[in-house]
């Protein structure tokens, strides 16, 4: 089941919370709605399920190009899992998840027997069909989201919509559920879209990635698609940690300090503001000056536990520059606190306003 | 009911709940020591009404009468036996209308407490 929205917008009172929106999610796929908090992206989950009317004059909510506008968020048949739960505190897990089947009219209502089957084959799926008669209450955070995602499950959704739905629980928890959340997914098929502003979470996890920011949508893409070819220096911030060296354009090249870039037919950009962003890991680091173009400075903090080495560098404006290298190249270079080092990006992007290579 | 938030009733509404089911199945029994509670002191304040019922409606035997002003009543006409025993029975309805109020505060609290504890032991494991 396709979910697809057109020329989405979205105002509270003044704030424009999204800004003629357009989606398409194929069926049977995972997509992240990704961005920074108040970028729209649970205004726009909360659209698609019906909770929330867009603005007048929007585009159609369409399930399988039939447009599901009008019809009200009990009829829309979406599963929608909440960033906190909201479990009915009051009723053992069982009847949670039966909660869905129960409320059907009478004719359409499963019999006891087949409802007790249902609810018995979606605990055994999201692995807590011991725990049948314990209250929210008695459950951990990650157990208590796998009920709201079986109760969302029970009812036979054509989308399942989740928002933020493992913002509310500990690292750990977090990586264990969303590799749990992938392969359920790879199991039944939903079409779902959810909600998160973690990058790695979204990476990880979705097929495709719907970067949002401050009501547009920025980017949409597959994991490597966005990580590797960002389509704007917003996104590029957003996805993992970057350095940014602000300078300035000139005679067609852009000037950080004593690192130049080569911008080719950059005339028009002459004197504009620049901005060299350089991933972590794309920064070169050795003990002796490497041609013109690397930065001297000085190494302020190693961090070598972990995968990785962090180094923290402050060049001799003052900046201060995250690089991570690999222990073998640490090892070589042999580094100590307070030596002078040279950087040199790798690979780097520069952006000027109105202007990018 | 607003601290509450409406989650879960937008939860019951995406699993096809109607507003009737909500309310009876969803939000009633989030609120229901809440109601109790109100209804409980509600009732005591309508049981010991005197000041407003004597002077809007004026205190007429078996119409417009309340415990209070019934007793008024029984007194002014020197029937202190009569007065003295719908006394009684009023302090009496007090203590029970006391026992009422403890027994649902110390219940809510429990239900408040089991949450607390629930929600504590769900963040560490």
């Amino acid at each position: 089941m396709s979910i697809e929205v057109a020329n989405i917008s979205k105002t509270f009172g003044r704030f424009a919370a999204l800004k003629n929106v357009s989606l398409r999610v194929s069926s049977g796929e995972l997509v992240a709605l990704l961005g920074p908090s108040g970028s729209g992206k649970t205004t726009l989950l909360r659209i698609v399920a019906g909770l929330e009317m867009a603005d007048p004059g929007s585009g159609p909510v369409q399930f399988h190009d039939q447009d599901v506008g009008d019809r009200h968020a009990r009829h829309r048949r979406v599963g929608f899992v909440f960033q906190h739960y909201a479990l009915f505190k009051h009723m053992t897990v069982f009847n949670n998840v039966a909660f869905g089947l129960t409320v059907r009219p009478r004719r359409s209502r499963p019999s006891r027997q087949a409802i007790r089957r249902k609810v018995s084959d979606l605990l055994r799926l999201v692995q807590l069909e011991n725990l049948a008669n314990r209250y929210p209450s008695q459950l951990s955070g990650g157990q208590r989201q796998r009920v709201a995602l079986a109760r969302a499950l029970a009812v036979e959704p054509e989308v399942l919509l989740l928002d933020e739905p493992f913002g509310a629980l500990d690292a750990r928890v977090r990586q264990e559920l969303r590799h749990w959340l992938r392969r359920l997914h790879d199991e039944i098929h939903v079409t779902s879209l959810f909600v998160t502003h973690d990058q790695e979470e979204a990476l990880e996890v979705a097929d495709q990635v719907v970067v949002m920011n401050e009501g547009r949508i920025e980017q949409v893409g597959t994991p490597e698609q966005v990580f590797h070819q960002p389509a704007n220096e917003f996104v590029l911030n957003f996805l993992g940690h970057v350095n940014v060296f602000h300078g300035r354009v000139q005679q067609d090249r852009a000037v950080f300090g004593s690192l130049a870039v080569d911008m080719p037919s950059s005339q028009a950009a002459e004197g504009r503001q620049a901005r060299l962003v350089v991933r972590p890991y794309d920064l070169e680091v050795s003990s002796s000056p490497a041609g013109a173009d690397s930065l001297r400075a000085t190494l302020v903090r190693i961090q070598s536990a972990g995968p990785i080495v962090k180094l923290e560098l402050r060049t001799e404006d003052g900046q201060l520059v995250q690089v991570e290298v690999s222990h073998e190249r640490s090892k070589s270079l042999n580094l100590h606190q307070d030596d002078i080092v040279y950087v040199r990006p790798k690979q780097s992007r520069v952006y000027v306003d109105d202007y990018t290579i | 009911m607003q601290t509450q938030g409406i989650e879960d009733e937008e939860a019951a509404i995406t699993l096809g709940a109607g507003g009737w089911q909500t309310f009876l199945r969803v939000t009633l029994p989030n609120i229901k020591w809440a109601v109790l509670y109100g209804v409980i002191l509600c009732n005591a304040r309508a049981m010991g009404e005197f000041g407003a019922v004597s002077v809007v409606s004026g205190h007429i035997r078996g119409q417009t009468n309340t415990m209070p002003l019934h007793i008024e009543n029984l007194y002014n006409e020197y029937n202190s036996v009569a007065a003295f025993a719908v006394a009684s029975l009023l302090a009496l309805l007090a203590i029970v209308t006391l026992i009422l109020k403890s027994l649902v505060e110390w219940k809510a609290a429990r239900d408040r407490r089991q949450d607390a504890a629930g929600t504590i032991e769900g963040g560490l494991s």
